[in-house]
């Protein structure tokens, strides 16, 4: 666990009853490379729209996980470790890192869950 | 991923054993041209501009294996070398000065086009001492029949295909996913792309 949690995330009290959506924001040209769990749970992928005609990707994994490593090919706009979208997530962006080659970049953030105090 | 893109993989498999440029037959590049060529600042290896001597030099050294290359390369062996590649530069000679250019361009271009790596901004890596040629050839040598030789001879796109799969198989993660690749050769069209999408990480019960 990242001691220096940051953000609007927060100690979750009683037991993960919400396990609500972590939002990772890329341009519309990324490209998702993999997406692995520590739990070694297979991720299933969708792709929803929006009602404002939006493309999402959504990526359902086991709630077991603690942690989850999603690498882009694309900037992530998932902002600075610590970083919560939504103050009801139960994980936060543990880790952002990016790599460059000459045009695409690829980049890596790692979700890890918010510790329960039961 | 865009119509008619070949990946480097698929590329560096596909190339002919034998190709025609300006007339002269002549192999895939090989391990040994592409040091060789480097060595003697080709501008077609160094992307400056190059000009009939180049070119010359070019389709000689490439019309020769490792051995008989390296005869020619030796300090007592200048005349001859210089004889042939006056030799090379008048029968290429008639033909169109961009013609020449954009032939051996695509002969160069074609059989050195190998997968793409992703670095670390502001990482601490280092640049290699060993130029990346000794690289194949040493994981090579003792995979192929031939040894040694066998091992400077071949394509060097496959060559160079065959270091980055072993690369990756030993914890390499620079190496870019065909995706990412096909972004990269295409990249004037994706990076006019605008808007963004949201990736939702979502728990099930």
């Amino acid at each position: 666990m990242a001691a220096d949690q940051k953000g609007t995330g927060s100690l979750t009290f009683g037991g993960q009853a919400t396990q609500a959506a972590i939002h990772i924001t890329v341009p519309a040209n990324s490209i998702i490379e993999s997406v692995t769990f520590n739990d070694g749970g297979a991720p299933q992928y969708e792709d929803v729209m929006d009602e404002d005609g939006a493309m999402h990707t959504r990526i359902t994994f086991e709630s077991s996980m603690d942690t989850a490593t999603v690498v882009v090919i694309g900037a992530a706009y998932a902002s600075e470790a610590g970083d919560v979208d939504g103050s009801s997530s139960n994980y936060y962006i543990e880790s952002v890192s990016a790599e460059y080659s000459k045009g695409p970049r690829r980049t890596t953030i790692t979700c890890t869950r918010i510790p329960t105090i039961a | 991923m865009k119509s008619g893109w070949i990946s480097p993989w698929w590329q560096a498999f596909a190339l002919p054993d034998e190709w025609d440029v300006c007339g002269v037959a002549v192999p895939p590049l090989s391990v040994w041209h592409v040091f060789a060529l480097c060595n003697l600042g080709n501008a077609y290896l160094t992307k400056s501009t190059p000009d009939l001597d180049d070119a010359a030099s070019l389709l000689l050294i490439c019309s020769k294996d490792m051995a008989k290359g390296k005869e020619l390369l030796l300090p007592n062996m200048a005349n001859k070398r210089c004889r042939n590649i006056i030799k090379m530069a008048k029968r290429i000679k008639g033909l169109d000065a961009e013609y020449i250019e954009r032939a051996c361009g695509e002969y160069v271009d074609t059989c050195t086009r190998t997968p793409s790596r992703f670095s670390k901004g502001g990482g601490t890596g280092h640049p290699p001492a060993v130029p990346f040629t000794w690289h194949i050839v040493m994981l090579m040598s003792d995979r192929l029949p031939g040894g040694l030789t066998a091992a400077w001879n071949m394509p060097y796109a496959y060559g160079a295909c065959l270091y980055d799969a072993y690369a990756e198989m030993k914890g390499d993660d620079s190496i870019l996913s065909t995706a990412a690749q096909e972004m990269e050769d295409n990249w004037e069209y994706y990076k006019g792309i605008k808007g963004t999408k949201q990736i939702e990480l979502v728990g099930s019960a």
